[in-house]
């Protein structure tokens, strides 16, 4: 898969005047994932490059370090991706595409996920489904709705809520109810380089789809500070 | 972790960190009206929102990122074209990131403009043109409110324009003036180079536009409870000066910061050469039900740009009576308006008779919110509609616009509550 990925990185990374190529490092005091902490409420580094081609069609890698087994041992996460987005009008667009999340550690919690979203300036809404969610057999399908909205100066408020269902096979043997709710809100500053952001999420139900701890906090404040280029 | 998984983490960081540029240029001042003719506007595509995980459940448009690659491009685009970048600004509205960049002395901007035009990374490129504020101070008219001319006090009875967004694209408005007070809901700035300042042109328009009705001082706006937005992308060339000036990009941004707010009225009291990004962001304004008043050059016959530009409301000052009859005719002389320095003049010039009928379509659209642009220009002037007044425009009649869009009974309501009340008998 490393192969993969650095001959991915490699093709994209060549020479095409047409293309933009950008990146982030992003310093987060706990990397939550659809409101459950991926670092076990520790903070975490983040690094991501995407490759934006005039045509509409986009890829890029995410990498995170997580600590899943939640014995403070230090993996990565590490997502790829491509999609291809359009515009459907003057201020909508749509995108389609797939994703593979791999994590180090011989966990087994490798999984892909594809994705059909809709997106205008300040609001966006995505759909996505996973049939082998974090390995394990769990047909997921997770919704969004994300909402920006500039403030004064270069604040910004961030809305997010989301929606988790899994298939009724999976809840059973889980003990948890289908659907599981998560929301984030917060503010956020954009410097000439640098994004900070203060959120707070929330989380409804147990981690159920997920291979980290139930003793987690639900609810959580966290900070980043990311820098772009 | 393994060996191979550090390895690529530290690639990846190393080949992130290696894109970053050491040495970055500043953005300088534009704010030269002379400096204008040796720059152009180069467009970049900003690539439609999508599915970031690093943009942190954001909506995918997060500016920042992408920001930096697209100005390598245009650091690489100088350097190929020995062209300084200046300054940019995205103009989401269009897809695109708007770089100004300054060509040397031996290349003409046509010359450079062609060559650029078909360069793949670029969208799309053009001159920098420079606009003019449409107004001037004239002392030496008597005293004749306009307000008048229009039963202000009548038309207020049934609309304020409150709570209608309008944005005036102008120079810097006095938003602590006594008669604007509170009026203001934002001012923002678009000229690079010199902080927000209260300058005449901007002051005078938004005076007329917005000032405080019944608080015993000055004078009362036509839309005295609209929100106005006081964007400065004009600059007053001195303060012996009321002579203003604007660039196509100081007006592309405020443009775009219109938009982004959901300006309902756009005010373009000025004139200049016809420039494709405007045009551009001014059609997806009106695609959207915004409507844009634009004040009419009277020493051009189709009365200049954005006057000229389809489906704006092109308004001319009444003393102009050679004017095309699809111009709107509104008071353009002897109106007092705000002033900086807490103070009232009078002003004559398209400039106010275009801040004039920018109040009137925020009274219209408090009335019947949903009224298009078409329909609030068939209001005002019925007469050059339906060819009654062939070649000659006539003055809006504000109550009987009224009455007509909104199917409300304006001023003849308020003479017969006036010949009803025990004062008249």
């Amino acid at each position: 898969m490393l192969r993969g990925a650095i001959a991915l990185c490699g093709l994209l990374l060549a020479f095409e005047v047409r293309a933009q190529v950008s990146g982030s490092l992003t310093l987060v005091s706990d990397y939550r994932y659809r409101g459950v902490s991926l670092s076990d409420e520790n903070p975490a580094a983040q690094a991501s490059v995407a490759y934006d081609h005039s045509s509409g069609w986009y890829a890029g890698a995410f990498g995170s370090s997580v600590d899943v087994s939640g014995q403070s041992r230090r993996d990565l996460q590490l997502l790829s991706y491509f999609g291809y987005a359009s515009r459907a009008g003057e201020r909508l667009t749509w995108e389609a595409g797939a994703s593979y999340y791999a994590f180090t550690g011989g966990g087994g919690y490798d999984y892909p996920e594809v994705y059909w979203g809709l997106a205008s300036t300040n609001v966006s809404g995505r759909i996505y489904y996973a049939p082998r969610y974090f390995g394990q057999r769990a047909g997921v399908v997770y919704a969004e709705l994300n909402a920006e909205r500039p403030l004064i100066y270069r604040l910004h408020a961030i809305g997010h809520i989301g929606i988790l269902r899994l298939d009724s096979q999976s809840a059973s043997s889980y003990g948890s109810g289908r659907y599981r709710f998560d929301v984030r809100a917060g503010i956020g500053v954009d410097l000439d380089q640098l994004s900070l952001r203060l959120t707070w999420l929330a989380a409804d139900a147990s981690n159920g789809a997920y291979p980290v701890s139930e003793s987690r906090n639900r609810t959580a404040v966290t900070m980043s500070m990311s820098r772009a280029f | 972790m393994s060996h191979g998984c550090r390895a690529f983490l530290i690639a990846l960081c190393l080949g992130l960190a290696a894109c970053v540029p050491l040495d970055r240029h500043p953005t300088e001042t534009l704010a030269i009206p002379g400096s204008t003719a040796r720059q152009i506007l180069v467009m970049l595509r900003l690539p439609p929102p999508h599915f970031r995980p690093d943009a942190d459940y954001a909506t995918g448009y997060h500016l920042l990122f992408g920001r930096d690659a697209r100005r390598r491009i245009a650091e690489a685009l100088a350097e190929e074209h020995n062209l300084k970048l200046i300054a940019d600004w995205p103009m989401l509205a269009l897809g695109v990131d708007c770089f100004v960049m300054e060509i040397p002395a031996e290349n003409s901007a046509a010359y450079l403009v062609e060559r650029l035009s078909q360069d793949p990374r670029v969208e799309s490129v053009q001159r920098m043109n420079l606009f003019q504020v449409l107004g001037h101070n004239d002392p030496l008219y008597p005293l004749q409110p306009s307000a008048k001319l229009w039963h202000l006090a009548d038309l207020h009875e049934i609309a304020t324009g409150k709570d209608v967004r309008v944005a005036q694209i102008d120079t810097g408005v006095e938003v602590n003036h006594p008669d604007l007070d509170g009026r203001v809901t934002l001012a923002q700035n678009f000229v690079d180079g010199s902080p927000y300042v209260a300058e005449t042109h901007g002051t005078a328009v938004a005076g007329i536009i917005a000032a405080r009705a019944d608080d015993g001082i000055g004078i009362a706006g036509v839309a005295p409870r609209a929100k106005l937005m006081a964007l400065r992308a004009c600059w007053q060339e001195s303060d012996f000066s009321d002579a203003a000036f604007c660039s196509s990009f100081t007006l592309a941004k405020a443009l775009q910061f219109s938009l982004e707010h959901n300006a309902q009225v756009i005010n373009l009291s000025l004139g200049g050469p016809p420039d494709r990004l405007l045009e551009r962001l001014m059609n997806v304004a009106l695609a959207h039900g915004v409507t844009i008043v634009a004040a009419v050059d009277p020493q051009i016959g189709n009365g200049g740009f954005p006057a000229s530009h389809a489906g704006v409301l092109a308004v001319s000052g009444d003393e102009a009576r050679e004017a095309r009859a699809d111009f709107l005719l509104a008071p353009g002389r002897d109106i007092p308006t705000t002033t900086p320095g807490r103070r009232w003049s009078f002003v004559a010039g398209s400039s106010f008779a275009a801040a004039h009928v920018t109040g009137m379509v925020a009274l219209l659209r408090e009335l019947t919110p949903r009224i298009t642009s078409a329909q609030i220009h068939d209001a005002l002037a019925p007469a050059a509609t339906s060819g009654l007044a062939a070649g000659r425009p006539v003055m809006i009649d504000a109550c009987a616009a009224i009455a007509r869009a909104a199917a409300t009974c304006a001023c003849a309501c308020a003479v017969t509550r006036e010949a009803g009340s025990p004062l008249s008998r």
